[in-house]
């Protein structure tokens, strides 16, 4: 009787000391909390944040230089020959689609007086030589989402017979605009 | 009603100033000098051959004439004229000589005897594109002349204020 009495004992001991140790290991096992975090029993819940993006649509047109053309021959018992000049350029962004070039003078020139523009086109884009004038013409239509650096612009000064010597020139502001087609 | 009018104009045409506005998306000028400089252009076509080989008795020998040569005119000028000079002149008792027709506005000095000195043959020329016009020459030589071997000279024109 007393020798169960004695292993009822130890066994009680085991078990206590058992339940002693079992928050030292647990301690060994499991990083502590991180200061202010809270405390998730059980299961992971997923965070999620919305992000809106937009691009608009963006246009930009810049040309490159001012131009002088001079008339200065013609063959004999014919008008003055033309002049071109090709040494100006623009650069073209656009992400909009079905877009088209216009061009103008500020004012015309005097009567007898040309002035024909053509753009490289950018692209698949079409191009004609056009006479500016003080109202907008078609340049280059049929033409979106491109961006193109160092595109030809070339003028062409034409002048009849009847037009006199006009000293250092007459100067007009050609407009380029970015329209839609 | 009057005051809903006003409204009604004014939205549309507010509308037509927000549509323009839209319709031009971006722009960009430059500036363009036209000069148109003095021009002055001339041109001759063909070369002429004059030979003397005939007489009226009691007279000089017959004048020989070419009017095959043209020349063409381009000026932008005003008051302008041509003047002619051959290369060398003509042994003594031979006369060389041009008429010029004159283009458009302009005056044509008539017969003209060459020499190395440049004469006028077409004045008052301005602002005008010819041509087709005709070079006529004349050679004429006296009986004291004699007979002179073929000699080419060069004529030269030129257009100048």
């Amino acid at each position: 009787m007393h020798t169960f009495q004695t292993i009822k004992g130890l066994k009680r001991a085991w078990i206590a000391l058992f339940l002693l140790c079992m928050p030292l290991l647990s301690f060994g096992q499991t990083p502590p909390p991180l200061p202010g975090a809270i405390s998730l029993a059980g299961s992971s819940i997923p965070l999620s944040q919305s992000v809106t993006v937009s691009v608009q649509e963006i246009n930009e047109l810049s040309i490159s230089s001012d131009v002088s053309l001079t008339i200065v021959s013609a063959t004999p018992g014919e008008g003055p020959l033309p002049a071109t000049d090709a040494s100006a350029t623009y650069n073209i962004t656009t992400n909009g689609t079905n877009k088209k070039l216009v061009g103008s003078l500020d004012s015309n020139f005097p009567a007898g007086i040309g002035l024909k523009m053509e753009l490289q086109a950018p692209g698949v884009a079409t191009s004609t030589e056009q006479t500016l004038t003080d109202v907008a013409v078609d340049l280059t239509t049929g033409f979106g989402r491109l961006a193109a650096t160092d595109l030809t612009i070339t003028y062409t000064a034409e002048a009849v017979i009847s037009v006199a010597p006009n000293g250092a020139g007459e100067s007009r502001i050609v407009t380029m605009t970015l329209m839609d087609n | 009603m009057n005051k809903l009018k006003a409204v009604v104009a004014a939205f549309i045409l507010f509308a037509g100033f927000s549509n323009a506005a839209m319709a031009q998306l971006a722009s960009a000028n430059h500036t363009v000098n036209v000069e148109v400089a003095a021009i002055s252009e001339i041109a001759i076509t063909g070369n002429a051959t004059l030979t003397i080989n005939s007489a009226t008795a009691g007279s000089n020998p017959d004048n020989a004439t070419d009017n095959s040569a043209s020349y063409a005119v381009t000026t932008n000028e005003s008051g302008v004229k041509i003047t002619a000079a051959s290369s060398a002149n003509m042994a003594s008792g031979v006369t060389l000589s041009v008429s010029a027709g004159a283009p458009a506005g302009a005056t044509s000095a008539g017969s003209v005897s060459l020499s190395t000195t440049a004469a006028d043959v077409v004045t008052g020329v301005g602002t005008v594109s010819d041509s087709g016009m005709t070079l006529g020459y004349t050679l004429a030589a006296t009986a004291a002349a004699g007979q002179v071997a073929a000699t080419a000279v060069t004529v030269t024109y030129t257009i100048t204020n």
